[in-house]
Formats: structure tokens, C-alpha cells, sequence
């Protein structure tokens, strides 16, 4: 604001230059007069206030300009010598004086030179009477001002964007480097399968190499092992899928076999659309064998544990029996006893076992047919004196699928049903109910275990299953337990290719099931093949 | 006409137990306690069927079966496996091997009746 209002006292004999600053100055808000002659421009400095004072000394009276600019340096106005430099404006204005030689400079620098800074292109008020070609200029002028501005500003940006990309290319370098030097292997393909990323442990474990592989699909490669067409059958298999994993059994050139346990797991992007397949791969060939010793010490275990029980349940069941002689009523109690903790030891034992068997791909495999509603009656035994204990009433319904058999891991089934009533007694209060039955749904067979007890909350629903998990609730806490049950009755359920369906609310009571393959013996021949005599026996029956 | 049964086990003590239920229920039964004195009784006794225990020393459960079968003396014999430790697949294992069924230690003696009742006498 201060420079627009600026006032100039401009002295220059030659009009043409005159004219020139004058409208110069006045386009840009200031208040200019010009003179020709010094005498004019000393009684204009005396008659109105001026801030600067331009003057070109060429032409004009030695005298007449020493007391002028006397005069100025007495008021401490600026001064700028116009036509003069160096040496020969020494004398007039001390060294160091605003001096601007002619021709005169281009008139952004002029105007900067005589003290007038650049107002903003809006609030530059037009000045009445400027010519149109000025007012061109002056924008064309400005445009190549904002030009420059530009191109310095774009110079900036783009050392910033150099900055940029040099740690992006640091930090991918990083990236890569753990990414090739992790344990795992890494193999990534993109969502239209093309293999993006496959790191030196997974070339070594899938017998690829990444200069060949990177940019193929799976499918496109030549190359076939164990490990390889598992990924692919898995891939292909269901499009559905979010994550799987797998653990495959590979044959090593020695003759040595190992263990990767692959996981695939689909990648989304920010906007949850498919964005490719992540799949890892790890060597677990040293937990399996430890697995595998583990197994078969728990298998031991249960072998030296199995073998005296297998005394005691049948001397206890013989005298119960009578065989061995007529009891009293309290023998006879105290023989039902033995026998009914023997049961219970049994289950017990069982359990551990199935701890050794819980990443084990046997579980529901071994398939037989029975009869299922005695296998339950059978499993809900060791149960009778712990509910009795707690006056529950522990009912086995067999009465709407009579005789009905099933195809199944038989004693995975029986540990199943075991856990599941273990469960229903344990979390029923005293003087509840529990009860299980079989019935036909759907032309399968139902195991269903009920009971009137604490209930469950809708939202631990799924969490139950998990392994260890058990609802944390001051009322249900002191019941112990292992937190294995449900994980165990959902392995084995899903083994064979059923699942579990929970029903319950919170102090409504809770009820377990899951569906099995009914077993045909007439229609079924093909699969008994092996076993002709076991299937004629079962239809004698 | 008196139906005998086989044992072929180690352990004394399930010796005994089995014979307690067999014989309770009207079997005769006779016992050795490895894989070789087995087979040796199979052959010389021809009993109605036999109770085979998979793990022994010397010659286990599996290789006795398989040198049952191989025999035309002993061939017909139907072989209830009897093990109380768990085999992968164990069930089917043994009826590929030509065993009529497989049963798990401990046992409810009802049903080691019922299982010895269903199958003696089948001749392969």
C-alpha cells in the first residue's frame, strides 16, 4: 500500500523518457509529476511532499542539480539517478547511490529498482486514461513472472519427488531383502494369477526359478512335484475360499521325507476387491518328526495304561455279573463303582490320546459300520455316577431311530459323544437334565446332546470351538477342564465332513449336534467288498 | 460241540480277563504269548477262532496275521485284531489284511461276546 502511494518527482529532459516512467510509476498506483528541468523539479520538491526523487542530470544545470539534490539529502528523501553510473554518479549521490544507466532496464526491474514492489494483479487498480497495448504488456509480463514462479516451484517438486523415490527404492530394497532371506517361502501371484514374487526358498522348494516363473501363471508351468500340484488343486479347488492351509508330505531326491505346511490365503486390496494369492510355505519336517515321537509316546502311555484298566473293567463287569459268585446289595454297589470309575479312567486316557492325535490326519478316517445308538448308550456310561452325584437326570433317547447304523471313525465318534456329555453334566446345575438321542434328519442320523443347564451366550458360539478357549464367567470358572472338548468334538465331526451345530442361550440350557452317514449293509456291497463275511454276518443278525 | 478260541498275547493279565468272559460264556479258550507260539497252536489245536494282540515282542500282532493267512491250515481261521494302542487306519488295515475285525483294549465284555459270537465258525 505504502508503495502505490509513493510520490515521484521526475525529472528528465527528454519527454519521450519521461512520459515513459510516469505512466510506468502511475500504472502501478503512484503519484508521479514529471518536469523537465531541475528549477521546476526544485520548486515541485518545495511545494508538495515527494518520498523519491528521479532524476537524469544529463542536460541539466551543473549548479542547478548539486542544490537539488542538497536540498533531498536535507529532507532524507531517496534518490535514484537516472543515465549515470559508476564513476560519473559518484560525485552526485556518494557511493553506493541508486543509479539506473540508460537505456533503462525492462520495467519489472525498474520498478523494483526504484523502490516499488509488485502488487497483486486484482488489487491493481487501472489507472484512468493507460493505453490498452500497455496493459498487454504488463500482463504478459506478469504471466512469464508466474511462469518462472512455476518452473521454480515444478524444479522443487520434482527434486522432492527424486528424494522420494530414492528411499521408496530403499525401502522396496529392504523389503526384497527380508522378503528373499525369510525362513518361509514366498510365493505371490496377482489376481489374474500370474506369479509376482517367489523368493529363493520357495524357488528351492517348488524346483523353480523366479527369472522363468515371474510372469507365468501356475498353471503355464512346465514343471510338476508333489508340492507344486498340491498348490494348484488347492488354488482351483474353491474360488470361494479366504485361507487354507495344508500340510503336505513331500519326497526329498534321498529318499527322506518332507513336511511343508502351505498357506494360501487370498489378498484383498483397500477396496476389498480381490488383488492376488498369497501363499507360504514352511518346512516343518522337524515339529512333524517331534509330533510323530510325541504320538507314539502318548500312544505307549495309553497302551501301559490301557492294559491294567483292561483288568479291572473286566474282573469289576464279571462280579457284577455274578460270574465269580453272588454279591450282597453293597458289594454289588461297590462293584458297579469300580466299574463305573473304570469307565471313567477310560475316557480319561482317551483324551490324552487324542491330544497326540489333534493335528492328525488319521482322525475320522478308519470308517466301519455300527450301530449308533448303542455306541452313545455306551459313552454316556462313565457319565451315570457324576450325574447321579449331582441328582441330574442323564437320559440316552434310542427310541426313534432303532437300530440304525452308521459309517464312521467309531471311536472317534465314541470320544466325541464322551466329551460332549461330559460337558452337558459338568454345566448343568444340580437336579437338571441332560439328555442325548439319535434320530433320523434328513436321511442321515442325528447325535444330538442336550441339557437344561448354564447356557451359553450367543456370542462365544464360535469361540468355543477353539482350542483352549473356555468362557470366562466367575460361575463357570471353578469347573476346570482342559478347554480341548468342543476343539476335539469339532475336528473329529468335521473329519467326517459333517459339522457342529450349537443351539443356546445364556441360562437357557445348551444343545450339541451334528449329522453322520447312515450306514446301508444291503445297498452299500461295493464298500464291504473286503469284508464279505462281516457284511453277511450283520444282515444275519 | 465245544467252540475254542485262541488268545495270542502277552500280557498275562488280559489273558486271564479274556478268559474269565470267554469262558463264562461257554467258550474253551487257549492262550500263548507271542506271535510264533500262536501260530505254532493255531496249527496243531485248529481253534474256531482267534484273538490276536498287536503288539509283542518278537513277531507283533501284524506279521502273525500275515503268516496265519499264508498258511492253508490256518488260512480259514477267522482273526479278531485286539489292541489297545491306536493304529492309523487300524480297522482297515487289518480287514485288508484278511483280519475279520478289529477291537480296542479295553473291552466291554459284552461286547467281546457279541464280536466272538458274529464271527466263529464264519470259516474264510
Amino acid at each position: 500500500m505504502v508503495d502505490e502511494s509513493k510520490a515521484y518527482l521526475l525529472i528528465d529532459a527528454a519527454p519521450d523518457w519521461r512520459e515513459r516512467l510516469a505512466r510506468l510509476l502511475e500504472r502501478e498506483g503512484c503519484r508521479v509529476e514529471a518536469v523537465g528541468d531541475v528549477a521546476a523539479g526544485l520548486s515541485s520538491l518545495r511545494g508538495a511532499h515527494v518520498d523519491c526523487v528521479v532524476l537524469d542530470p544529463n542536460g541539466q544545470a551543473a549548479d542547478g542539480v548539486r542544490t537539488l539534490l542538497r536540498e533531498v539529502e536535507e529532507l532524507g528523501r531517496d534518490v535514484v539517478l537516472l543515465g549515470v553510473e559508476g564513476a560519473a554518479a559518484e560525485p552526485l549521490v556518494g557511493v553506493g547511490g541508486v543509479c539506473i544507466p540508460k537505456p533503462l532496464p525492462r520495467p519489472r526491474e525498474m520498478l523494483q529498482r526504484l523502490g516499488v514492489r509488485s502488487a497483486p494483479v486484482a488489487a491493481a487498480p487501472t489507472p484512468p486514461g493507460s493505453a490498452v497495448g500497455g496493459t498487454d504488456s504488463k500482463e504478459l509480463h506478469l504471466l512469464r513472472e508466474r511462469c518462472k514462479d512455476l518452473e521454480a516451484r515444478l524444479a522443487e517438486q520434482v527434486e522432492s519427488f527424486d528424494d522420494l523415490r530414492e528411499s521408496f527404492n530403499q525401502e522396496l530394497s529392504r523389503m526384497m531383502n527380508i522378503v528373499s532371506n525369510i525362513m518361509d517361502g514366498i510365493l505371490f501371484t496377482d489376481a489374474v494369477g500370474s506369479i509376482r514374487l517367489l523368493n529363493p526358498v520357495a524357488e528351492e522348494m517348488l524346483g523353480l526359478r523366479a527369472f522363468v516363473a515371474v510372469g507365468q501363471t501356475l498353471d503355464d508351468l512346465e514343471e510338476s512335484n508333489e508340492l507344486l500340484d498340491e498348490i494348484r488343486a488347492t488354488c482351483d479347488q474353491r474360488p470361494d475360499w479366504r485361507e487354507t492351509s495344508k500340510t503336505v508330505e513331500v519326497h526329498r531326491d534321498d529318499q527322506d521325507l518332507a513336511y511343508i505346511k502351505m498357506r494360501i490365503g487370498r489378498v484383498v486390496d483397500f477396496r476389498g476387491e480381490f488383488a492376488g494369492t498369497l501363499i507360504q510355505l514352511e518346512d516343518v519336517t522337524a515339529e512333524y518328526k517331534t509330533d510323530q515321537l510325541k504320538n507314539q509316546y502318548l500312544s505307549i502311555v495309553a497302551h501301559e495304561l490301557r492294559t491294567p484298566l483292561t483288568g479291572i473293567k473286566t474282573f469289576s463287569t464279571m462280579m457284577a455279573k455274578g460270574v465269580l459268585g453272588g454279591l450282597n446289595e453293597r458289594q454289588a454297589r461297590v462293584v458297579d463303582s469300580i466299574r463305573e470309575q473304570s469307565l471313567r479312567l477310560e475316557h480319561q486316557i482317551d483324551k490324552l490320546v487324542n491330544l497326540g492325535h489333534l493335528d492328525s490326519n488319521d482322525v475320522g478316517q478308519d470308517l466301519e459300520p455300527f450301530d449308533i445308538n448303542e455306541l452313545v448308550t455306551q459313552a454316556s456310561v462313565p457319565f451315570q455316577q457324576v450325574a447321579a452325584e449331582k441328582r441330574i437326570t442323564l437320559v440316552v433317547d434310542t427310541g426313534a431311530a432303532p437300530g440304525a447304523m452308521v459309517e464312521a471313525d467309531r471311536s472317534a465318534i465314541r470320544r466325541a459323544v464322551q466329551a460332549l456329555v461330559e460337558n452337558a453334566v459338568k454345566f448343568t446345575p444340580d437336579g437338571g437334565h441332560v439328555e442325548v438321542a439319535v434320530r433320523q434328519r434328513d436321511g442321515q442320523l442325528e447325535v444330538a446332546v442336550s441339557d437344561d443347564g448354564v447356557g451359553i451366550d450367543p456370542r462365544y458360539h464360535r469361540r468355543i470351538f477353539e482350542k483352549f478357549f473356555q468362557v470366562e464367567d466367575p460361575l463357570t470358572r471353578h469347573h476346570g477342564g482342559s478347554g480341548l472338548g468342543l476343539f476335539f468334538v469339532k475336528s473329529i465331526v468335521e473329519a467326517h465332513r459333517s459339522e457342529v451345530t450349537v443351539r443356546s442361550e445364556l441360562g437357557r440350557g445348551a444343545s450339541f449336534s451334528f449329522l453322520l452317514r447312515s450306514h446301508e449293509a444291503e445297498t452299500a456291497d461295493e464298500t464291504l467288498a473286503t469284508t464279505p463275511q462281516t457284511t453277511a454276518g450283520t444282515e444275519d443278525d | 460241540m465245544e467252540r475254542t478260541v485262541l488268545i495270542i498275547e502277552d500280557e498275562k493279565l488280559i489273558i486271564v480277563s479274556t478268559q474269565m468272559v470267554l469262558e463264562a460264556a461257554g467258550f474253551r479258550v487257549e492262550a500263548a504269548d507271542n506271535g510264533e507260539e500262536g501260530i505254532e497252536k493255531a496249527r496243531k489245536l485248529r481253534p474256531d477262532l482267534v484273538l490276536l494282540d498287536i503288539m509283542m515282542p518278537g513277531i507283533d500282532g501284524w506279521e502273525t496275521l500275515t503268516r496265519l493267512k499264508r498258511d492253508p491250515d490256518t488260512s480259514g481261521i477267522p482273526v479278531i485284531i485286539f489292541t489297545a494302542r491306536e493304529h492309523a487306519r487300524g480297522h482297515q488295515k487289518s480287514t485288508e489284511m484278511g483280519a475279520a475285525d478289529y477291537f480296542r483294549k479295553p473291552f466291554e465284555p459284552d461286547e467281546l461276546i457279541e464280536l466272538v459270537e458274529k464271527h466263529i465258525g464264519q470259516r474264510v
